[in-house]
């Protein structure tokens, strides 16, 4: 394969690609405003249904703190959940590469917990867990492991085997191996398993919140929608898609800036 | 002989996991969330409406959404797979249509269209339609490249190589993505359920859930879980009816 030197010193190149793509998104932003005040001015459509820009923008001013203490919420539960699915693949996968009766022990339950229906089961585990931070924890859980695991699976193995050999050669330990040769080759997959799992973590925790109607975006979203609250509705619905966007391009540009590995 | 124990095993895994969960909760073993399966069964028994009033609405806007979709995904594909230029803006469309997430919107739609049947329609529409159209999409596309040259050369009319070669060739692919939206569709009803609405399995899941109503939660939570496996199972027997028949067809020829 021809190599790319372009590729490695990418790091002054970095910042100068993040100013070009954050320009571009504050001028979508701009556009899509502009296109949403005039939809809304030239076709008189009510307040109810689809509010004017300016007054989404007040209703985030004014109940910044609810949505300030709600946005909190559902951010902590989707990263506790996050970080405990993230631990259980990576130590579930691991235990897969170094040992297939591991695997062929575990890999059916894993099969199970991807085919139960979240939406059919939250309510079962709202009803164990109790109304709050666990469930939306327990949630996000089960939305984003499976993601991960099948990821990091794939990553963990798609190893050059000549690199494996020759660490066996050189006589590396079998720890030694995962750690030089494996887990670098893994992590574009692993981040890339973790751009979906973020994404289904949000709104994992947005199902959740709205299940168990304590805190959180989700119940803000659904508790808004029935009071009429439209602007508090958009915003939060704003807020709720922007986490996910953001979690979505943290985890592409974590993803790339790793590929070097893999060449 | 062999193929006896691939059905039995797990029937006799389940009843015998049952029969442990019975005795568990009778002695006290689970917690108080936890219902016992004779009373999940007592729900359904000792109130003869419940199954008409959650179990038949879900079904029946889950059922209405999903074949408003495959209608739709069906004319999309038929549409991209005979003109060109318009394949990737249909796939576009069905990728941004899919790209929104349905846990975050479906209260806005609820404001938007009310708590009536149209609104869990359109919701398990959406829930469904992305997995038919990649089916068709690729369906239609699936036949063999000399078949079509042969249907070409015997100058086969345009209603003969669709019905011939076209269909045959996409039932696969096509059955892959009706099988996987099934459940979908069933899913994003309740989903809509919990928005707002009657009756429904959703609605029961709530107000159960609000009432501490253990037996009901886990009624509700098992009728979801055996109607989204039991669409997925029916789609899967049509399946293996109409593709049996075509690979016969095919084996005639």
């Amino acid at each position: 394969m021809v190599s790319r030197p372009g590729l490695l010193p990418r790091r002054t190149g970095a910042l100068s690609a993040l100013l070009r793509s954050l320009s571009g998104i504050g001028m979508a932003i701009a556009v899509f405003v502009g296109m949403w005040a005039l939809l809304v001015h030239q076709f008189q459509i009510p307040a109810y249904m689809l509010p004017e820009p300016a007054g989404v923008w007040q209703a985030l001013l004014s109940h910044r703190a609810k949505l300030g203490r709600n946005f909190w919420f559902t951010a902590q539960s989707a990263l506790a959940g996050l970080a405990i699915s993230t631990t259980f693949a990576i130590a579930l996968a691991l235990a897969f590469i170094n040992s297939p009766a591991v695997a062929r022990a575990t890999f059916p339950l894993v099969i199970a917990l991807r085919t139960v229906p979240v939406i059919a089961v939250a309510p079962l585990i709202t009803l164990m867990v109790g109304r709050g931070f666990a469930t939306s924890v327990v949630v996000v859980t089960i939305v984003s492991f499976f993601p991960l695991l099948v990821n990091l699976m794939r990553g963990l193995g798609a190893v050059d085997p000549g690199m494996v050999e020759l660490m066996r050669v050189c006589g590396a330990g079998r720890w030694q191996q995962i750690w030089v040769v494996r887990v670098p080759c893994a992590l574009p997959y692993f981040f890339a398993g973790l751009r979906v799992a973020g994404s289904a973590a949000i709104l994992g925790a947005l199902l959740a919140e709205w299940l168990t109607g304590m805190k959180g975006l989700g119940y803000l979203i659904i508790e808004s929608a029935e009071l009429r609250e439209t602007e508090l509705m958009w915003v939060a619905l704003f807020i709720g898609m922007t986490m996910a966007l953001v979690v979505f391009a943290i985890t592409s540009a974590a993803e790339r800036a790793t590929l070097h590995w893999k060449r | 002989m062999r193929r006896l124990p691939v059905f039995w095993l797990p029937l006799v895994t389940a009843v015998l996991l049952l029969v442990v969960a019975e005795i568990a909760q009778r002695s006290g073993l689970f917690p108080i969330t936890v219902a016992a399966p004779s009373q999940v069964w007592q729900v359904l028994v000792g109130n003869p409406r419940l199954f008409g009033e959650t179990v038949v609405p879900t079904l029946q806007a889950a059922l209405i959404g999903y074949l408003c979709a495959a209608a739709a995904a069906l004319a999309a594909a038929s549409v991209a797979s005979l003109i060109a230029p318009a394949w990737t803006p249909i796939y576009r469309f069905g990728v941004a249509l899919s790209s929104i997430p349905l846990t975050a919107t479906t209260p806005l739609l609820v404001v938007w269209i009310g708590n009536g049947l149209s609104t869990r329609v359109l919701i398990a529409a959406l829930a469904s339609y992305f997995p038919i159209l990649v089916g068709a999409m690729q369906g239609f596309r699936a036949f063999e490249s000399t078949s079509a040259e042969l249907f070409h050369v015997l100058s086969a009319s345009p209603l003969q190589r669709l019905r011939l070669l076209v269909i045959p060739a996409s039932l696969p692919l096509l059955f892959a993505g009706l099988k996987i939206a099934a459940p979908s569709a069933i899913l994003g009803t309740i989903l809509a359920e919990w928005a707002g609405a009657e009756r429904g399995l959703g609605v029961l899941m709530i107000y159960a859930l609000g009432a501490f109503d253990v037996p009901k939660v886990w009624f509700a939570v098992t009728a979801s879980c055996l109607l989204a496996a039991a669409v997925y199972a029916l789609a899967a027997a049509i399946e293996m009816r109409v593709v049996r028949w075509q690979a016969a067809t095919v084996l005639e020829d």
